[in-house]
């Protein structure tokens, strides 16, 4: 054992070769450590973040000046958002199953760029510790909202100046991990590799690694505005210095819009590889799915406007983001119906990956479906601004982008870590989590419809019983992390060896050896079908 | 028979509500019932030999042409419920609505100004929407009608009261510590009342430095009581040392200077925002206000820290 273990080929490679030690992890090159670090990092800052939203929930359960004041309301909830839109939820998927999976589904041993990649992850520790300053330095951590308005955010004495800057810093490492995919989908596919051979989770991080590439730099842009006004008073937006807000607000949304694809796409590449392994069945309509993921990040790119119909911009804008805004719903559920018709016949093993999937698919639907009110134009303007809308990008984000993370978590679960979680305690955190996220959600659409502003420490008597509920949904949702996160844990450290295919996947990743080792293929390894599962049998 | 102009906005918009949640309802119904019964029926004890085909030309493209056709029908049904918004009938009642952190001033034709808007029942109303310090949004949820208060621009909207009552406004941007509190309300009353109203002396005729102070917003961050939401509190603050650079006390020019320009005043940035239409008379009773409480801090207990508004 002990000859072999220095095998590159059999030892994992999170086993340490020669000296080992911190620096063997920070200073890595290898994909695979990499996205184990970000695992890390996005899953620490994932709980703080989470951590903050309890607090806010515990804050609202009732009416008041109770708990918190009303700034440091306003600050946690900017910290809320900050942390898990930039922090969490952008590099989410991509950054750590992406980097690990990418290249072994198209038979490579490594990304385009191991350096850069290796860099991509300091930037996001750069960020990360930026941000740390920003919370403790100066007049305090930023309380403008995750959004950064202007003229607010110009005028605030909080640290928002910081705040920004890690904002730019980390838009860099999306950048820069956008398009060490894009190179690597283009050169490293092993020979007879076609496009249309690729797994969809693959053609899903590439048209999420275009956006990450042509959006984000906007962000970047716009982040060292808002540095330069409060800075240098440039009066590129404040309206005091002949600047316009809403030119702000243009910028702001040029990215984080398509944001919320680069949010998204990751994780419906992800539900897209579960569905076919468990239900023993090729995906249905594979084009579509691939096309449409595409689509998604063109059309996507051209409806940021709405955010802003109730902006004061004109008539004839609201007209046709309003009408962008259904064309791009399209994509999305063609890639729904699709899911379903790969169910269809099919001979399904419900496991947890396949459990997290559905439940990705019904909160996703849910969020979609409430998405087409905040696109039509007339709906969105009663609902803008209100509960509705955090109802509605919750159900999409954690609902959404959250359970995809989650299937993806206990998809390659045994793959990566070579052990296996207990599947009766998943199922348990499953339903937990499910519960947990209606109850503290789904109230907040009512409420959003009976008018209830969002960003508001303290709210009308009428919407008490509403905030209660809500309140008692996220300590439900805590259990339901915490039995989830201590399972895989446990998993991890005490669970029965996994074996080599487990699920019976086509892909790549399946061929080889179970933890997966520090190097993956011996030469360029063959292109297989990657839904095709003649052959392919789950172990045991 | 009422013109096509004075269509009711509410149920047109409520009308989109409901059309966009009933199909989206029948949809999640089929989603989630194609699930379940898919696990069920296609389990792996139930159906070991899975299927292999892996397309439907027919199938796919009813999967692309059924949603365009819903949502292209939910489009146009909710712009047409937009143009109603946005479309105020001719010869609707002006209101200039200005808002500033963290209060509302709502100003007539007449040069009536007031902290409510009241209107008569029955007039369609035109709001003229600004702001003078950062991004606001006037909200009021009964007529569904949101429209952000942007400085250095006028946003438009416009309403109709059916019915005599009440209706609140929020305010529905985020702008700082008083968001949550920069409520106000719309006052519906009868004709007779309305003509009443508007005939009544402005609010500040006899100025009442403590109503000023709340209708400006100055107890979003100034307490009453001696706690610190963001600004230093009222009480007992007047003739103390100031917070401003040169250390000058706190006292009837220092406040004349502080509302004209703060971060002037102060000689450093602040949150403070600048309250330049403030009139003469409003400015001298809120500096006695401030005297009140700081020349007797033990007298001053009245109140409660930034909320108490209802």
């Amino acid at each position: 054992m002990e000859h072999t273990a220095q095998d590159p080929h059999e030892r994992p490679f999170f086993a340490p070769s020669g000296k080992g030690g911190l620096a063997s992890w920070i200073f890595s090159t290898d994909h695979k450590r990499i996205g184990l670090l970000y695992l890390g990092l996005i899953m620490l800052m994932f709980s703080v973040a989470v951590v903050l939203g309890l607090l806010l929930r515990l804050k609202l359960m009732t009416p008041g000046n109770t708990l918190l004041t009303p700034q440091q309301y306003n600050a946690i909830f900017t910290l809320h958002g900050v942390i898990m839109v930039f922090m969490v939820v952008i590099p989410s998927i991509p950054a750590s199953f992406g980097n690990i999976f990418l290249p072994l589904h198209i038979g490579a041993n490594d990304v385009s760029f191991p350096r850069l990649n290796n860099f991509s992850w300091w930037l996001y520790v750069t960020g990360l510790v930026l941000a740390l300053v920003s919370i403790f330095t100066g007049n305090g951590p930023p309380d403008t909202g995750w959004t950064f308005y202007v003229p607010f955010s110009e005028h605030t004495t909080t640290n928002v100046s910081i705040a920004v800057i890690a904002v730019f810093v980390l838009g860099f490492s999306s950048i820069l991990t956008g398009l060490n995919f894009i190179t690597t989908v283009h050169r490293l596919r092993t020979p007879g590799m076609t496009w249309r051979k690729l797994p969809l989770f693959v053609w899903s991080l590439y048209a999420t690694g275009w956006i990450q590439v042509l959006a984000t730099p906007i962000l970047g842009i716009t982040a060292l505005l808002i540095f330069s006004e409060r800075v240098l008073h440039l009066g590129l937006f404040d309206p005091g210095r002949g600047g316009d807000p809403l030119l702000y607000q243009h910028l702001f949304w040029i990215y984080s819009h398509p944001a919320v694809y680069i949010m998204i796409l990751p994780a419906m590449g992800v539900i897209s590889e579960i569905i076919p392994v468990f239900s023993r069945k090729p995906v249905f309509g594979y084009n579509m799915i691939a096309f449409s993921s595409l689509a998604i990040a063109f059309a996507g790119s051209l409806v940021w406007a709405h955010h802003m119909f109730t902006s004061g911009m004109s008539d004839n804008a609201v007209l046709l983001f309003s009408f962008l805004t259904f064309v791009v719903a399209i994509p999305s559920a063609i890639k729904v119906f699709n899911w379903l018709s790969t169910m269809y016949k099919g001979s399904i093993s419900l496991d947890p990956p396949l459990l997290f999937s559905l439940g990705f698919i019904l909160m996703f639907s849910i969020g979609g479906l409430t998405g087409l009110v905040l696109g039509s134009a007339g709906t969105d303007i009663h609902v803008h601004d209100t509960y509705f809308v955090v109802a509605h990008f919750h159900y999409v984000i954690f609902g959404g982008t959250g359970l995809g993370m989650f299937a993806a978590m206990h998809y390659w679960f045994p793959k990566v870590f070579g052990r296996m979680y207990d599947h009766t305690r998943a199922f348990w955190s499953f339903w937990i989590i499910l519960l947990g996220m209606n109850v503290l959600y789904f109230p907040m659409f009512v409420m959003g419809l009976q008018g209830m502003p969002r960003r508001y420490y303290d709210y009308l008597p009428q919407y008490a019983p509403l905030q209660m509920v809500s309140t008692w949904g996220s300590w439900i949702l805590a259990v339901g992390l915490i039995l989830m996160f201590h399972n895989l844990y446990r998993g991890c450290r005490y669970g029965p060896v996994a074996t080599k295919n487990p699920w019976g996947g086509a892909t790549l990743e399946w061929t080889l050896p179970t933890p997966l080792p520090a190097e993956a293929f011996y030469g360029d390894p063959v292109a297989p079908e990657p839904y095709d599962y003649k052959g392919v049998n789950p172990d045991g | 028979m009422v013109a096509p102009r004075l269509v009711n906005v509410v149920q047109a918009v409520d009308n989109t509500f409901l059309l966009i949640f009933g199909l989206s309802a029948l949809l999640l119904l089929g989603i989630t019932v194609a699930m379940i019964w898919f696990v069920i029926r296609y389990s792996r004890k139930n159906n070991p030999t899975p299927a292999t085909f892996s397309g439907n030309f027919w199938a796919e493209l009813i999967w692309i042409l059924a949603p365009t056709l819903l949502v292209m029908g939910m489009f146009y049904s909710g712009w047409h419920s937009y143009r109603a918004l946005r479309d105020a009938p001719p010869g609707a009642m002006q209101v200039k609505v200005l808002a500033h952190m963290w209060a509302w001033d709502f100003e007539y034709a007449n040069g009536r100004h007031s902290p409510e808007l009241v209107v008569p029942v029955g007039v369609p109303v035109g709001l003229s929407v600004t702001s003078s310090d950062v991004l606001h949004g006037f909200f009021a949820p009964a007529f569904r009608i949101k429209i952000d208060a942007v400085p250095g621009m006028t946003n438009h909207a416009w309403f109709r009261a059916d019915k005599a009552g009440e209706y609140v406004i929020f305010c529905s941007v985020y702008c700082g510590v008083g968001h949550a509190k920069m409520l106000s309300a719309i006052k519906a009353v009868s004709q007779e009342e309305f003509d009443r109203f508007m005939a009544g002396k402005p609010a500040a005729s006899k100025p009442d430095g403590r109503a000023i102070a709340e209708a400006q917003g100055c107890l979003g961050c100034h307490s009453l009581d001696g706690s610190v939401i963001v600004g230093p509190s009222f009480k007992g603050l007047f003739g103390t040392k100031s917070l401003a650079k040169d250390g000058a006390p706190v006292d009837r020019a220092f406040v004349a200077a502080l509302l004209h320009d703060p971060a002037a005043r102060l000689g450093k940035a602040t949150m403070m925002p600048a309250y330049p239409a403030l009139t003469a008379a409003d400015r001298e009773a809120l500096v006695n206000f401030l005297e009140s409480l700081g020349v007797k801090p033990g007298s001053a207990g009245q109140g409660t820290a930034g909320g108490g508004r209802p």
